[in-house]
């Protein structure tokens, strides 16, 4: 990871257990990561990976179930979970804001937006209070005419307002770091991109920091500088956005780039994933080992870090460097089959 | 950093009120079926021991009025109030569900006309309307049990309905309308096996008001005709001479207290338990 | 080869007591040839789910006809005969709420297999491990319950469920969307594979237009109820485009570029909202005031099969418009003639 030093907030080693059938299982395994100041960090993998499980970490939120094991949060000077929840309201809102799945279910039915945007100031905003504050921010993230909308209760308005009005919630306060857990998913391709682009815009005027959790690669495409790919729980591969998608080092990575489909492109025969996760048959090496087309025998029991350490663009496959050249015969033998 | 109650099944899933509660439950429904092992005296027998005798050994709940035993009778008198306890409510619950399940997958002007039946049926005073009908027609436990299945089946049928109307819009509901599936068949095959659970919390919660409701009729005279050992009735006979001993009424009141409360705790610890384990959780 | 049809023209209305009748869909026609792929493609609250619905019968029609095999159908389901009911059947976008989760996977098959083709007993068993094996599941499935299975799997069993009844032709309401990626790549792997084995038809709703693109062989874009283009996809994918496939185009996420800048301005319009125009014209960035606000725009053949209802014609379309599908390196492209920004 690049820049800890002057990271915004940067995770050590995040161990998270939950309690299932009896026993507790991991759901992440020692993750490490760090988010620059007006950094867009993305988190990318498919469900059960164990993203929105970071990202629930980085509020320090103790979800009944489960169990933060090892590892520490830095955020401005504090290991966030060892703060007491008094401190955590604190930053809670205030200097973290979160923007959670489902922008209907995360909107309280009973009260108008306006009020649910006052609440938000109320408890954090200090000076910055009162109609005016609240019509500026549903201005801010692109809510047409705010006198009337303020007064709208959620069901009233389309999905893609829903979600601004969440956004205007979490940036009430100015937050250095915004946290979004699949934020356009279920909403529609013309929608996603007003969106995104509104995240864009806050970036670039206020400088805001975040960390974009979803298993839509094409949306976090558009707008994150960085991704870190997530598979059973770890980190396989961090990168620039760009060199990711131009040259995946990890065989997930690029079996998930494979899968997504392509306007421009046909898709390729042969390039998808095998196989599901399933996480009772992890081995203790590389948990990608079940399901990769590279995978020599010691890969399943030699436990994969993240190489070259504190690099750009680190993989966690000790096959990396061999790849470019197994994968074109691999791509060339499955179109014989194909 | 909690700990969540396990989510698997484990020998016993209720609360341990519940478990007590279904213990005592159990205990008296042994107690009626095999009554005659538990009481020394014939529930009519005579004459064996003085008048308003305070409890003793021969006698656990003393003597009423006449000098009968009052044990014998309370145990006697448990079978007709359970069987016909939840005669009626298992009537009930049948009815009432079958309503509340076709009004809800029907909605429309089909269920709001039910609706105002039900609700016409469920604003008359349940007492005022069984003393009516009981008058009219006779004293009969056959009677009695129709009666009561007629006054609650309604109010089942509301909390059933309310309880299918949550998932008569998911789609696996559309897809067995798409294959051309009957109405009656939707509601058995689809719709109940997702609100069972709702249904049988039913049923405890109404079996607990039947008692007191078949109590209350044979207080009032509208049950058996004496000299019956139902339970109401004996309250009647014993209140009026309260002063001389409290027993003869005390032992059939508590016990019925004893049997709802036991009947109510159960249904809690049930209901909670359905709601642990969820309708239909699907996502891990 | 048109062997199988599927007309719908009409109108279907959505009562809705406090707005008053919404036009849901407005005097829509396309037909599906015979183990032909169809796309809708169109965004929320476009209609595409009510079209779905109201081929299937679920949803009733106010006017126009439904023409299957070349028999009229009726369009309330109930009325419809038992054949009519096997022949199409419906899949649809949420795997949690498509499984009775009180059902077995075996039960979850078998009602189809016993309404549709009276089996029971060892034959339905027989048979439904064999539409398992179709899906790519395992038979030992067949005793699990849908709490058991991951989305993509029960989006399988949806599938198997439909096929059960040996459909000609397969509705499928955004099947994809509740899936992951990977998830939805096997899909599309599977859905063709099943369309070459069982010589099956797809109508396909989506709002995903790079799925559409490869997956579709007509495609039709669909605003606010209103067909605005068909054609192959081929040549719907490639200039001249009708203006909202345009912008449809432009907010596609792209792995290799960045977000483009320009797309969709405004939020869209409730549908229906009454105006006798063409109902795009509000965000349309080549709209022709006041022709656009007023006239319904006329449907243009561009030939090929192609069509596109629109009042700037067709041949200026094609000067002014990239190709937006192309390769995916977009900058940010140069605005379009009238240039209605917002």
């Amino acid at each position: 990871m690049s820049g800890l030093a002057q990271a915004l907030i940067a995770v050590n080693g995040l161990t998270v257990e939950y309690w299932s059938g009896g026993r507790w299982l991991e759901a992440v395994s020692e993750v490490s990561l760090a988010v620059a100041p007006g950094e867009i960090l993305g988190l990318a993998g498919e469900s059960g990976c164990g993203k929105s499980t970071v990202a629930y970490s980085l509020l320090a939120e103790r979800r009944p179930g489960s169990r933060i094991v090892l590892g520490s949060v830095f955020f401005e000077g504090h290991d966030l979970l060892q703060l007491s929840e008094a401190a955590l309201c604190g930053v809670r809102g205030a200097r973290i804001g979160f923007v959670p799945q489902n922008p209907a279910a995360s909107l309280t039915p009973s009260m108008t937006c306006g009020q649910q945007v006052r609440e938000v100031l109320d408890c954090h905003g200090g000076s910055r209070r009162g109609r005016a504050a609240i019509h500026e921010l549903m201005a801010l993230v692109g809510l047409p005419d705010p006198a009337t909308t303020e007064r709208k209760y959620p069901h009233q308005l389309s999905g893609g307002q829903q979600q601004r009005v969440v956004i205007a919630m979490a940036l009430a306060c100015r937050p250095a770091l915004l946290v979004l857990d699949e934020p356009t998913t279920g909403l529609d391709v013309t929608t996603q991109w007003r969106i995104l682009s509104l995240l864009g815009d806050v970036r670039d005027r206020f400088g805001t920091a975040m960390l974009y959790v979803s298993h839509d690669l094409g949306a976090l495409a558009q707008i994150c500088d960085r991704i870190a790919v997530m598979y059973a729980g770890r980190i396989v591969e961090s990168a620039p956005a760009a060199a990711l998608f131009a040259e995946p080092r990890h065989p997930y990575s690029r079996g998930l780039l494979a899968s997504v489909p392509r306007i421009d492109l046909p898709p390729e025969l042969g390039g998808c994933l095998r196989g599901m996760l399933r996480r009772d048959e992890l081995p203790d090496g590389c948990r990608f080992a079940p399901r990769c087309d590279f995978a020599e025998p010691s890969c399943w029991t030699t436990a994969q870090r993240l190489e070259p350490p504190d690099a750009t663009h680190a993989a966690a496959c000790q096959r990396q460097r061999a790849l470019p050249l197994l994968a074109g015969k691999h791509a060339r033998r499955s179109r014989h089959f194909g | 950093m909690n700990v969540a109650k396990s989510r698997s099944v484990r020998a016993l899933p209720l609360p341990p009120v519940a478990a007590v509660a279904a213990v005592v439950l159990i205990g008296i429904v042994v107690v009626s079926l095999t009554g005659p092992l538990w009481a020394p005296y014939g529930p009519a027998a005579l004459g064996d021991g003085d008048p308003f005798e305070a409890p003793s050994f021969a006698h656990l709940f003393g003597t009423d009025n006449l000098g009968r035993d009052v044990f014998s009778r309370v145990v006697y008198g448990s079978r007709p109030v359970l069987v016909m306890a939840t005669a009626s409510t298992g009537l009930a619950v049948i009815i009432g569900a079958a309503i509340g399940l076709l009004l809800a997958y029907w909605r429309g002007w089909a269920d709001e006309l039910g609706m105002r039946a039900l609700d016409i049926v469920m604003s008359i005073p349940p007492l005022i309307l069984a003393l009516l009908i009981i008058s009219a027609l006779g004293n009969s436990g056959v009677l009695v049990v129709l009666t009561v299945a007629f006054l609650f089946a309604p109010r089942v049928a509301r909390v059933v309905r309310a309880a299918t109307l949550a998932i008569v819009t998911e789609d696996y509901v559309t897809a067995a309308i798409a294959r051309g599936e009957t109405a009656l068949g939707i509601a058995a095959r689809e719709l109940l096996p997702n609100v069972a659970g709702t249904v049988f919390v039913e049923f405890s919660i109404r079996t607990g008001y039947a008692i007191v409701f078949i109590g209350a009729l044979s207080f009032l005279g509208f049950g058996a005709p004496p000299p019956a050992p139902e339970w109401g009735l004996m309250i009647n006979e014993g209140y009026s001479n309260i002063n001389a001993s409290f027993w003869p009424v005390m032992a059939p009141a508590a016990t019925m207290a004893a049997l709802v409360i036991a009947v109510n705790l159960f249904t809690e610890g049930l209901a909670r338990m359905i709601g642990q384990r969820g309708v239909s959780g699907l996502r891990e | 080869m048109r062997g199988l049809t599927v007309v719908y023209r009409g109108r279907t209305l959505w009562p809705w007591k406090t707005i008053g009748r919404l036009t849901a869909v407005r005097d829509l026609s396309f037909s599906i040839g015979r183990g032909e792929t169809f796309a809708l493609v169109g965004e929320s609250g476009s209609g595409k789910s009510t079209v779905a619905r109201a081929v299937q019968g679920l949803v009733r029609a106010r006017a126009g006809r439904i023409v299957f095999a070349g028999r009229d159908v009726p369009s309330p389901i109930a009325r419809r005969d038992a054949a009519a009911k096997r022949r199409m059947q419906i899949v649809f976008q949420n795997p949690d709420a498509s499984l009775n989760p009180k059902h077995a996977v075996a039960t979850i098959l078998g009602r189809p297999l016993a309404v549709f083709h009276d089996l029971s007993g060892a034959a339905r068993k027989r048979r439904a491990g064999e539409l398992l094996a179709d899906v790519q599941l395992e038979a030992s499935y067949l005793t699990r319950m849908p709490s058991q299975l991951s989305g993509g799997e029960r989006q399988r069993v949806a599938l198997a469920r439909a096929l059960a009844a040996e459909p000609d032709l397969l509705l499928c309401d955004e099947i994809l969307s509740a899936l992951d990626v990977s998830m939805q790549a096997r899909t599309i792997d599977l859905l063709r594979k099943l369309q070459v084995e069982h010589g099956l038809a797809y109508l396909f709703i989506s709002h995903d237009l790079a799925v559409v693109r490869w997956l579709a062989d007509r495609v039709g874009v669909l605003f606010a109820g209103v067909l605005c283009e068909t054609g192959p996809a081929e040549r719907v994918f490639v200039p001249p485009y009708h203006p909202y496939t345009e912008s449809l185009l432009l907010a596609a996420p792209r792995i290799a570029g960045r977000l483009a800048r320009r797309g969709p301005s405004a939020e869209p319009p409730a549908s229906g909202s009454g105006t006798s125009g063409c109902p795009y014209a509000p965000r349309c960035a080549r709209r022709i005031a006041p022709t656009c606000d007023v006239a319904f725009p006329p449907l243009q053949e561009i030939g090929g099969g192609h069509a596109i209802r629109c009042h700037v014609p067709a041949a200026e379309l094609a000067r002014t418009q990239q190709d937006l599908a192309a390769a995916a390196v977009v900058a940010a492209p140069a605005p379009a003639a009238s240039g209605a920004e917002a």
